[in-house]
């Protein structure tokens, strides 16, 4: 019985990009991508990972090569101790029902032209043979999972609302009981109240059903409710790894403080913050040697540039994960540090009429 | 409003063959066929100049709506007449150029990764629409016709060769648009073989902008099918059309005393080739609900609610 | 209405910026007519920041772009209200004479920065022009509102007829103002503003942005950019619609950061509309709570925050997650927003709300009305039942 549900191993994904005929002449290594570089991470069963980072962290790519959407350049995925990294044709596709994806777009990812009973019953269609009926009674059974009602066999995508359409996707990710289910950015399209009851169902879905989930997102507040374990990526590299509580509330990578600092918190003490990470998240095109981060790192040291740091752990946090070479020093420092107050504000009184206070 | 008008004026002109067809015979408003004419013609005394003789053709009257021509055939039978052929051609020429460039066209966008035979073949077909759609349509149409000589079937397989290329571009660009929406990829990641999607996903969403643009295209290939009669190579005379129609009476020298001649025939290509036009671009407008929605939606700087707020709670 | 409790820097009583009564706006869709804006007043005072809040829908972005009249008069249609900034009324006058109104008197900064620029024209060019057209109404030879003479204050008297300056050039020119050749010494001079706006945005090396094309930049440079335009035209107001929703986390702390500082050093009053909550909490003084087109509470941002008095208001703030949250179910609000062109009766988030009454139900719903008894700035809320909203848990 292996122990991990997925286990990724120095996954590498390069995206070439075209050369100029100038650069093919003048033999020049041919310019990529680099969206992901060696990440290695493992999934157990049961578990949800979340997986943290900003736009062009390679999150998604990261998502996509677990769902085995396309080919890792390097590296190998097991999944439940097989490698599916070179699957082709229809060995992968029977494979996928052991996995599947909620894509981020819930407009884009229902075809606007078929109905629902034909939208979330594909994965039957793909991976089994079934009459219509069959079918439609699947996902009648399976709607009320995700709090839609059975009568929506017939309708189409825009009758929904943006929650309603995410929740379709979610059936159709559950309607095959996959092990694995990965969800690139669930909560982005919806709003703050529809959110909790879609992240309240993914948890339910969890306790009733036993997937895995791979929650990819750049919401914090989401990962801390639904997942187990935590990992932040940045630039394509792990920065940090360990389970949730942990990781967010003592995180030890400067990356990690400085994206948990920049959260906008509705709390009113915050009026004076200066966030004090500077710099523009630079390009994934042949990145420089040393710590991706060591461009913006307001820690960065001269060993941070040239030579780029493992992850690895502390000797008394065992199941926390970093890459930084300062870790020892610097891990202790809490988030808000990098929220610098301002030298008080002149007194600037609400644009409210005031009450007179009363006559004594 | 405009589809509406459209309709019923498609509606009209298509009436007599569509009742000619369950009939079985020629049917016209008035009794008489298109080849028919009395012998001899009642007719007329036309003076020009110092010259004066008599003519068949006659103006238009309340016996013939649309006058006579120079054998005193009336003119409204013939126009009636040459009415299905005309039709036919511009539907089911249009029709198979379609299929067979948007066939070509679903290869070419579906297959088109690099270095791969499949990608070879895409690059293949590309080339070739390349070289066909680097002719002016019309004067590649006349050239094939010309060398495959006078005759209704020639003239059909001249547009034909013509008229796919356009297919192949206009469908190998939907389906390029298609093949990365996220519903393909999710179908993907769901375990479906290229071939499926193929027919599930992507023939279903490219359906809409082909219908308009075929639609639109019926009125120009019926234009141009006149033109090549029109030219002489065509339909032979003997089979009423309204491009060889308008060539023999402009060879009469008609325009100058019975101009309705020409100008029924000509009018004729004229009204039904607009009222393909119209009916695409109604089409165009009911059809393509994201045409309609985007330019709403990028009139409002907000979301309006969904009708149905179904999938909360 | 006047601005008591402490005028800024110990000036007299100041005229508002911007005064909306009863501002309504629909929508007329094939579909229906969608009330976006329901009767929506408030008042914005000088140098101040009003923040709206609002989740998806419920009109926030329409009201931002009603006040500039820069909606698309159909579909859209101004049922009625009062917008009236540095008292003109913006809804009554000429369509003509509106562009003249914004750029120096009301200034925008939108959600997607690549939208707004022009995908055609480097960066130079574009904030070049915002300050061509600045001062080209300053110096009174195009016409258009500009800001009072002395920079950013306020208190001073009214000028000599504002409507006037809308319709003519104060001096007489010699033809159309942007026909002119411009001197070389002139375009130095321009040169030398935009670097002088690009810094002000803390943008590091703004020699090398000037030739750059917008898709060139990444968004948050992106929306520096449009800040530094919207800033350059000098207005008296700037509404910000979202501005910092399409960055990533990091970026979006960066610009707000930016923005907080340019507060203080440049008091134009600014309009600032978000969906989050900790956003508004970082920018605003005074916050408007808009649900279903309609403003539910107003008041000072702290005082609404810790002391909400309408049901929807906690909702929100309960169910806005925030890293120092304790565990357990996250609290949601049950139900949905209501489809805009069927309207509840009476208030509109009855069927929602747990302090749900009889009398919640009867057209016209609760419109604002003080809510705290006390001292200070107001602090309104429309509900009939404010007094309860603390005591839900």
């Amino acid at each position: 019985m292996t122990e991990f549900l997925v286990e990724a191993t120095g996954v590498t994904k390069h995206f070439p990009l075209t050369q100029s005929l100038t650069e093919t002449l003048s033999r020049q290594e041919r310019r990529s991508i680099h969206a992901v570089d060696g990440v290695s991470l493992t999934i157990g069963r049961g578990e949800s990972l979340g997986l943290i980072g900003e736009s062009g962290s390679g999150k998604t790519t990261l998502g996509w090569l677990i769902a085995r959407l396309f080919e890792p350049t390097s590296g190998t995925i097991l999944f439940e101790g097989r490698d599916i990294s070179h699957l082709t044709g229809r060995e992968l596709r029977s494979w996928r029902r052991k996995v599947q994806v909620v894509f981020q777009d819930p407009v884009g990812s229902l075809d606007p032209r078929m109905r629902v009973w034909q939208i979330v019953g594909e994965p039957i269609l793909a991976q089994e043979k079934a009459t219509k009926s069959e079918i439609r009674a699947r996902v009648g059974e399976v709607l009320p999972s995700v709090g839609l009602p059975t009568g929506s066999l017939d309708l189409y995508p825009h009758e929904f609302s943006g929650g309603g359409r995410q929740r379709l996707a979610l059936a159709r990710a559950l309607i095959l009981r996959p092990k694995l289910i990965v969800l690139d950015e669930p909560t982005s399209a919806l709003d703050v109240a529809v959110q909790a009851q879609v992240l309240n169902r993914l948890v339910a879905l969890q306790e009733e059903f036993g997937f895995s989930y791979l929650l990819i997102t750049h919401n914090v507040a989401a990962v801390r409710y639904v997942a187990d374990r935590v990992a932040v990526i940045y630039l394509g590299k792990l920065a940090e790894v360990g389970p949730v509580r942990q990781v967010l509330e003592h995180p030890l990578h400067p990356y990690t403080k400085a994206l948990l600092a920049a959260l906008p918190v509705p709390e009113v003490r915050r009026r004076g913050a200066r966030y004090r990470v500077s710099g523009e998240v630079p390009t994934l095109i042949s990145p420089p040697p040393g710590c991706r981060f060591a461009g913006r790192c307001p820690f960065v040291i001269d060993r941070c540039r040239t030579e780029e740091p493992l992850l690895r752990v502390l000797a008394n946090l065992p199941d926390q994960w970093v890459a930084c070479h300062r870790v020892e020093e610097i891990g202790v420092i809490p988030p808000d540090e990098l929220i610098g107050e301002a030298p008080v504000l002149p007194d600037r009184p609400s644009t409210m009429p005031a009450t007179p206070s009363p006559e004594r | 409003m405009v589809v509406l008008i459209v309709s019923v004026a498609v509606l009209v002109v298509l009436l007599p063959p569509i009742g000619q067809a369950l009939v079985g015979h020629p049917v016209s408003i008035l009794p008489y066929g298109p080849n028919y004419y009395p012998s001899p013609c009642p007719t007329r005394i036309v003076t020009t100049g110092n010259y004066s003789y008599p003519t068949c053709t006659l103006p238009p009257s309340t016996e013939h709506l649309l006058g006579t021509d120079n054998l005193g055939r009336d003119m409204l039978s013939r126009v009636m007449a040459a009415l299905p052929l005309d039709l036919a051609i511009g539907f089911v020429v249009t029709a198979f150029a379609a299929l067979l460039g948007g066939s070509l066209g679903l290869v070419a966008g579906y297959w088109n990764q690099p270095r791969t035979i499949k990608g070879a073949i895409s690059v293949a077909i590309l080339r070739l629409t390349d070289i066909f759609l680097a002719f002016p349509s019309l004067v590649l149409a006349l050239a094939i016709a010309a060398t495959l000589g006078r005759g209704t079937l020639p003239t059909v397989l001249a547009i034909l060769l013509t008229w796919w290329p356009y297919y192949v571009r206009l469908v190998r660009g939907e389906v390029l648009v298609v093949k990365h929406q996220p519903y393909v990829t999710a179908a993907k990641a769901a375990g479906l073989s290229d071939l499926r999607i193929l027919i599930r996903h992507v023939i279903r969403n490219i359906l809409e902008p082909v219908t308009v643009y075929y639609t639109l295209d019926v009125g120009t290939v019926l234009v141009t099918f006149s033109t090549i009669s029109f030219i002489g190579i065509g339909v032979p005379l003997d089979v009423p059309e309204w491009g060889n129609m308008v060539e023999y009476y402009q060879t009469q020298n008609l325009m100058g005393i019975a101009p309705w001649t020409i100008l029924a025939a000509g009018g004729a290509i004229f009204v039904t080739v607009l009222a393909f036009s119209l009916l695409g671009d109604g089409l165009r407008d009911v059809l393509d609900p994201r045409s309609r929605r985007a330019l709403a939606q990028a009139a409002v700087p907000t979301t309006v609610a969904a009708p149905a707020a179904l999938g909360e709670a | 209405m006047q601005c008591g409790g402490g005028p800024p820097e110990g000036n007299s009583v100041t005229e508002p910026v911007l005064q909306v009564e009863g501002l309504s706006v629909d929508y007329e869709v094939g579909a229906g007519t969608f009330h976006a804006v329901q009767d929506v007043s408030f008042e914005l005072h000088p140098g101040r920041v009003l923040g709206i809040v609002g989740e998806t829908g419920c009109g926030k972005s329409t009201l931002a772009h009603a006040i500039p009249r820069l909606l698309q008069e159909p579909p859209a249609r101004i049922r009625r209200g009062i917008v009236r900034f540095r008292g003109i009324d913006l809804l009554k006058l000429p369509r003509w004479q509106l562009p003249r109104v914004r750029g120096t008197g009301i200034s925008m900064v939108f959600q997607e920065p690549i939208n707004s620029l022009n995908p055609a024209y480097r960066i130079y060019d574009q904030v070049a022009e915002a300050i061509r057209i600045r001062r080209l109404r300053e110096s009174g030879q195009a016409p258009g509102l500009v800001s009072p003479q002395e920079p950013f204050d306020y208190s001073k008297p009214k000028m000599p007829n504002v409507g006037e300056v809308l319709l003519k050039p104060l001096v007489p020119s010699k033809g159309p103002a942007s026909r002119r050749p411009m001197l070389s010494k002139d375009a130095q001079d321009l040169r030398a503003t935009v670097l002088e706006y690009l810094k002000l945005v803390r943008i590091n090396d703004p020699d090398t942005i000037l030739n750059l094309y917008p898709h060139e930049l990444s968004g948050g440079m992106r929306q520096r950019v449009m800040i530094a335009i919207a800033l350059s035209g000098r207005p008296s107001l700037l509404i910000a619609d979202e501005p910092t929703s399409a960055l990533d986390i990091t970026i979006q702390a960066q610009v707000l950061t930016l923005m907080k500082e340019l507060m203080t050093e440049i008091r134009t009053s600014i309009l600032f509309i978000s969906h989050d909550l900790g956003v508004i909490a970082e920018m605003a003084d005074d916050v408007g709570v808009m649900y279903a087109g309609h403003l539910v509470e107003l008041g000072p941002v702290d005082q609404v925050y810790r002391d909400p008095r309408h049901p929807y208001t906690k909702g929100l703030l309960r169910s806005a997650p925030s890293k120092y949250k304790s565990e357990g179910p996250l609290p949601s609000l049950p139900g949905s927003v209501p489809n805009l062109s069927r309207l509840p009766r009476g208030c509109p988030f009855h069927p929602r709300c747990v302090l749900a009454h009889a009398d919640c139900t009867q057209d016209p719903g609760p419109k604002l009305t003080k809510a705290v008894e006390a001292a200070g700035p107001e602090h309104l809320a429309a509900c009939y039942y404010s007094k309860e909203v603390p005591g839900i848990p």
